[in-house]
C-alpha cells in the first residue's frame, strides 16, 4: 500500500508558484528523501502535506485517503511533522509536558500521563526532563521532545524537515540512530528534507532531487554510493557533496 | 614567521557556581597559514576567535598573552584597538542575514569598511569597491553595489561580507562558521575563494567550524577543541591517523557518502562532560 501519494502537486504561495507538477508515490515503511538546495521547493512540499501551505492544486493522498483543503483533525492522526530547528518549533513557556498532553488533549485521547511518560522514555528522555521548559533543555534534547511530540497521537507516516541540520555532527548521529530505531520499531514511513546528501545514505531507501520547484530526478540511495544520476543537476551535487566526504 | 601567538588564553563567565572557564588555557601560533579550529557548540572555539579581537565584553573575562605582529593585543587602548580590527585582523561572520546592515547598499558597507581606516578620494573608493567585488567573483558588481542585504542570496551575501573584510587588505582573518548558513553547493565555492585570497595575498587564516571533515580540507593544521581545551593539534592531512578518543569520535559520527553502519557511533558524553 501507498503511504503518502502526490499527484502533479502544485503549490503556490501569494500566486507564484513555487512547487511545479510534483508527483511520487512513498509505499508504506519506506523512507524517502527530498533533497535539493535552499529555494528548491522540497519544504513546501512537505508543508502542503500537513496543511501549513494551503494554496495548492493537484491531489495529495495519505494512507489512501485523499487530502482536502481544510484543516483535518483525521490526518493528524496519520501524519505529524518534525521541524528543522527545535530553538522555534517548541513553545518557549510550555514544558515538554504541556506540549505533549496537548495533541492527546485535542483528539480527546485518554491516559495522558502515561502516554506522554512512554513518549518520552521512547525518544530516550527520562522523568527529569518531562516538565522542563526548552530553554532547559540542550539542542539534542529538545530535538527529542518535538520528536516525542510529533510520535504522541501515533502517526504512520512522519514529515521529518531538515531534522539534524541545526545539530552539531555528535548529536546528528544520536538523533539519526533514534529516527532509525523508531521507524524500525514502528513501522513508520519518512519522508525526510535534506540538503545532506550521507544522511539520505544513512537513513533513507530512495530520493527524490528536486531543482527550482521541480523534482528532476528519483533515484534509490545506493546512487550515493556509486553516483549513477542520470540527470546533469543530480549529478553537480553529488559531485559538490563528495567533497564533503572523508 | 609568527603572525599571532596566543599564550594560555582563558576566558571566564560568571555563572551561579562561581566563574567558569570556558576556554580554558588555549596556546597556538600562527604563521602566514591556514589553522583550522574544530569542536562541538560550547568547546569555546568562538569565544577563541572572539577574544583574539578582543571582541569579549563584560561580565565576562580573558587573560593571556596576545602578541600580534609584535605587538601586545592586551596593551593597546580601545582606540588602537579598532585601529587593527578590521584593518589587521578581520572576521567573518556565520550568517550573512543578520551580519550585514539591512538598510544600506552592498557597494556603501564595503565603501565604509575601507573608509573608516583611510581616507581616499571618492572615485579610488568606487575603485576599489568594484575591483573587490570582482575578485570575489561578483559577475556585475556595479549592479550588486546597488544592493540592499535581502536582495541577495545568502552564498552572495557571503562574498559580499568577505568583500567587506578583506578590502583593507588584513594579515589575518578569522572566518567563523563562514558556510554552515549556506547550500552544499555554494560552500565549496565560498571557501574556494577564501582560500584564493587567503593564499594569494599571503594572509594567514584562523578557521572556525564544527565540520572536521571540511575544515581538513581548506586547512594546513588543525586544533580539536573540547570543553574550553586543546585535545589535539595535527597535521590536516594526519586527521584520518587522529589519535585522541575525542578527535576519533567526532570523525566517526559524521555519515558518510558510501554509508554501510547500522548505527552511527555516538561520544560517551560521560567522559566528555562540558559539551
Amino acid at each position: 500500500m501507498t503511504a503518502l501519494t502526490l499527484r502533479n502537486l502544485t503549490v503556490s504561495y501569494d500566486g507564484t508558484p513555487v512547487v511545479h507538477d510534483a508527483s511520487l508515490a512513498i509505499a508504506e515503511g519506506e523512507s524517502f528523501a527530498l533533497v535539493g538546495e535552499s529555494g528548491s521547493g522540497k519544504s513546501t512540499i512537505l508543508k502542503a502535506i500537513c496543511g501549513l501551505a494551503p494554496d495548492w492544486t493537484g491531489g495529495i493522498e495519505v494512507l489512501g485517503k485523499p487530502r482536502g483543503h481544510a484543516p483535518d483533525r483525521s490526518l493528524a492522526r496519520d501524519c505529524q511533522m518534525v521541524f528543522q530547528d527545535p530553538y522555534g518549533s517548541l513553545h518557549p513557556r510550555k514544558t515538554g509536558d504541556a506540549v505533549l498532553s496537548e495533541a492527546l488533549a485535542i483528539h480527546r485521547l485518554p491516559d495522558r500521563d502515561a502516554r506522554v511518560e512512554d513518549a518520552l522514555a521512547e525518544v530516550g528522555l527520562d522523568r527529569r526532563f518531562r516538565f522542563r521548559y526548552p530553554h532547559q533543555l540542550s539542542g539534542g534534547q529538545r530535538q527529542r521532545v518535538a520528536i516525542a511530540r510529533a510520535l504522541m497521537l501515533q502517526p504512520r507516516v512522519m514529515l521529518l524537515d531538515e531534522p539534524t541540520s541545526a545539530l552539531d555532527v555528535s548529536v546528528q548521529a544520536e538523533i539519526l540512530n533514534l529516527l532509525k530505531r523508531l521507524r524500525r520499531d514502528h513501522g513508520l514511513t519518512y519522508l525526510l528534507v535534506t540538503h545532506n546528501l550521507p544522511v539520505v545514505g544513512f537513513l533513507c531507501d530512495r530520493m527524490a532531487i528536486m531543482r527550482r520547484g521541480r523534482i528532476v530526478e528519483i533515484a534509490p540511495a545506493t546512487a550515493l554510493h556509486d553516483g549513477s544520476f542520470t540527470d546533469d543537476y543530480s549529478r553537480s551535487l553529488y559531485a559538490a557533496s563528495q567533497g564533503t566526504d572523508p | 614567521m609568527t603572525l599571532l601567538s596566543v599564550e594560555n588564553l582563558t576566558v571566564s563567565f560568571p555563572t551561579p557556581s562561581g566563574r567558569t572557564n570556558v576556554v580554558d588555557g588555549v596556546s597556538f601560533e600562527l604563521g602566514r597559514e591556514r589553522l583550522g579550529i574544530v569542536g562541538e557548540s560550547g568547546s569555546g572555539k568562538s569565544l577563541t576567535g572572539r577574544a583574539i579581537l578582543r571582541l569579549i565584553r563584560p561580565p565576562g573575562r580573558v587573560s593571556g598573552g596576545l602578541i600580534f605582529e609584535g605587538t601586545d593585543l592586551n596593551a593597546l587602548s580601545a582606540r588602537q584597538m579598532r585601529a587593527i580590527r578590521g584593518a589587521r585582523i578581520s572576521m567573518v561572520m556565520q550568517d550573512p542575514r543578520y551580519s550585514l546592515n539591512p538598510v544600506m547598499t552592498v557597494g556603501d558597507q564595503i565603501a565604509e569598511a575601507l573608509h573608516t581606516h583611510e581616507r581616499l578620494p571618492r572615485a579610488t573608493l568606487r575603485a576599489r569597491v568594484r575591483a573587490m567585488l570582482e575578485s570575489v567573483r561578483i559577475d556585475d558588481p556595479d549592479r550588486v553595489a546597488r544592493l540592499y542585504p535581502h536582495e541577495v542570496s545568502g552564498g552572495m551575501g557571503q562574498r559580499v561580507m568577505i568583500a567587506m573584510m578583506l578590502i583593507p587588505r588584513p594579515a589575518l582573518l578569522i572566518a567563523d562558521e563562514p558556510t554552515s548558513a549556506l547550500d552544499v553547493s555554494v560552500q565549496n565555492d565560498v571557501l574556494r575563494l577564501i582560500d584564493d585570497l587567503v593564499r594569494d595575498n599571503g594572509m594567514g587564516l584562523l578557521l572556525i567550524s564544527h565540520d572536521l571533515p571540511l575544515v581538513a580540507r581548506y586547512c594546513d593544521r588543525i586544533l580539536v577543541m573540547n570543553a574550553g581545551r586543546v585535545v589535539e593539534t595535527c597535521e590536516a592531512s594526519e586527521l584520518a591517523h587522529a589519535s585522541h578518543p575525542y578527535t576519533r569520535g567526532l570523525l566517526a559520527a559524521v555519515p558518510r557518502m558510501h554509508e554501510t553502519r547500522d548505527e552511527l557511533p555516538v561520544l560517551d558524553r560521560s567522559t566528555w562532560a562540558g559539551t
